[in-house]
């Protein structure tokens, strides 16, 4: 006798059997993923300390770059340095150059004499001074004379300025 | 919480009538004896199942949560069994042991569920079919109310056909469908007075705070559904 169901379920055998189905799913999928977790945690956890390592590189590169452009202009602005100061060297230490002498007479002079006027031409030189009285202008050309930086010194005039009764001299000499 | 229910095996049989409803958790034996570990039977005196359609849905869920409830069978596989002036049954005879559907001349309709089973032949060369008729709105109120009541139902039957299966089984192996048909004859195919309560008490084991003699149809009925029910050992 054929049985009389209005509903049509899923009977309890099939219900039991999706059950069965279902842990064994669940407990394969888990196995499946602690298995697979086992072998690709160690993967992924190398990845993820590349990546890092990338990522550390790639900023320090940024400003690697950054240091080298930085590196480069300075080496250009220190070699046109270099070629100004040995321009200048070379001018400072060249025999052409007044200073060392200029620095001679004026630092002869002090406060006693006055330079008027410097005139270097070659290697010839014209100093006109301003004294209170001829023997200044004698001790002057005395102190030049020891500089050993002025020789054949010669005094070619020597006037009195009638309004401020001061010794205008001519000094003429040669560089050494 | 969980998001698959859990499966018991268990079987709570529910058996529905206008006048009552009643609910038996019977329980197969390891030496395949049957035992009702509960019963209970709830008169229905404001017409709750007036014509077995469910007038009054909330107390009717209410007795069946009750009854999960009170023996912690919530996730148990659920039967019922509908008897009442809503389902229409009938002893029909027929020349032909296979007949057609269209011998039996119900017209074919969308809101009627029929069907018959054959039953016995009887002295004349006839052969007696059970035909029921069943309006499908009906079902749906009892579908539904399983839905609201997280009921895990895998039947709903006829009470007459869950005692001509609780009959079949208590014979078992020698169940005859001439015998059977010999004693419808006798007991002029009613099927209630079939099994009786010494043949009940033989293969189950009824509680003495049961009263077998006065619950003897729907214990019996509770029997057939829950044979019905056909749970894998």
């Amino acid at each position: 006798m054929k049985n009389v169901n209005f509903v049509h379920t899923l009977s309890p055998k099939k219900q039991y059997e999706i059950k069965r189905w279902f842990y064994l799913s669940s407990a394969l999928f888990c196995a499946a993923v602690i298995i697979m977790s086992f072998f690709l945690l160690p993967e992924i956890y190398c990845l993820y300390k590349t990546k890092k390592e990338i990522r550390m590189l790639r900023t320090k590169t940024i400003e690697h770059t950054a240091l080298l452009k930085n590196k480069e202009l300075l080496l250009q602005k220190n070699e046109l340095l270099n070629k100004k100061t040995t321009k200048i060297n070379r001018y400072a230490q060249h025999t052409k150059n007044p200073h060392p002498y200029i620095n001679a007479i004026t630092a002869i002079a002090a406060d006693t004499v006055k330079i008027e006027q410097i005139t270097l031409h070659k290697k010839e030189l014209s100093l006109t001074v301003l004294c209170s009285s001829p023997k200044q202008v004698a001790h002057y050309m005395e102190k030049l004379a020891d500089s050993k930086k002025i020789a054949h010194l010669k005094l070619v005039s020597l006037q009195q300025d009638n309004k401020t009764k001061l010794f205008k001299a001519v000094i003429k000499g040669k560089k050494v | 919480m969980w998001p698959i229910r859990t499966l018991e095996r268990e079987l709570i049989t529910i058996a529905c009538s206008p006048k009552n409803i009643s609910f038996c958790w019977i329980e197969k034996k390891q030496n395949s004896s049957f035992c009702v570990r509960a019963y209970e039977r709830h008169e229905l005196h404001h017409l709750e199942l007036e014509n077995l359609t469910l007038f009054n849905p909330t107390r009717i869920k209410q007795l069946i949560t009750d009854f999960l409830v009170k023996h912690n069978k919530q996730n148990a596989f659920i039967t019922i069994s509908l008897s009442g002036p809503g389902i229409t049954e009938k002893f029909v005879a027929h020349s032909s042991s296979t007949p057609n559907r269209a011998d039996f001349g119900i017209q074919r309709s969308s809101n009627l569920l029929w069907d018959y089973r054959y039953m016995y032949p009887n002295d004349h060369g006839q052969f007696i079919f059970y035909l029921y008729t069943v309006p499908r709105a009906l079902l749906l109120q009892y579908k539904l109310l399983a839905i609201t009541a997280h009921l895990n139902l895998i039947t709903i039957t006829t009470k007459r056909m869950a005692l001509l299966n609780a009959y079949k089984h208590i014979f078992g192996a020698a169940f005859r469908r001439s015998q059977f048909g010999i004693d419808m004859i006798k007991h002029h195919n009613k099927i209630e007075e079939l099994i009786s309560t010494p043949i009940l008490q033989r293969i189950v084991t009824i509680p003495p705070t049961i009263s077998a003699t006065d619950e003897c149809v729907h214990l019996a009925t509770a029997y057939g559904l829950f044979t019905l029910g056909e749970l894998p050992q």
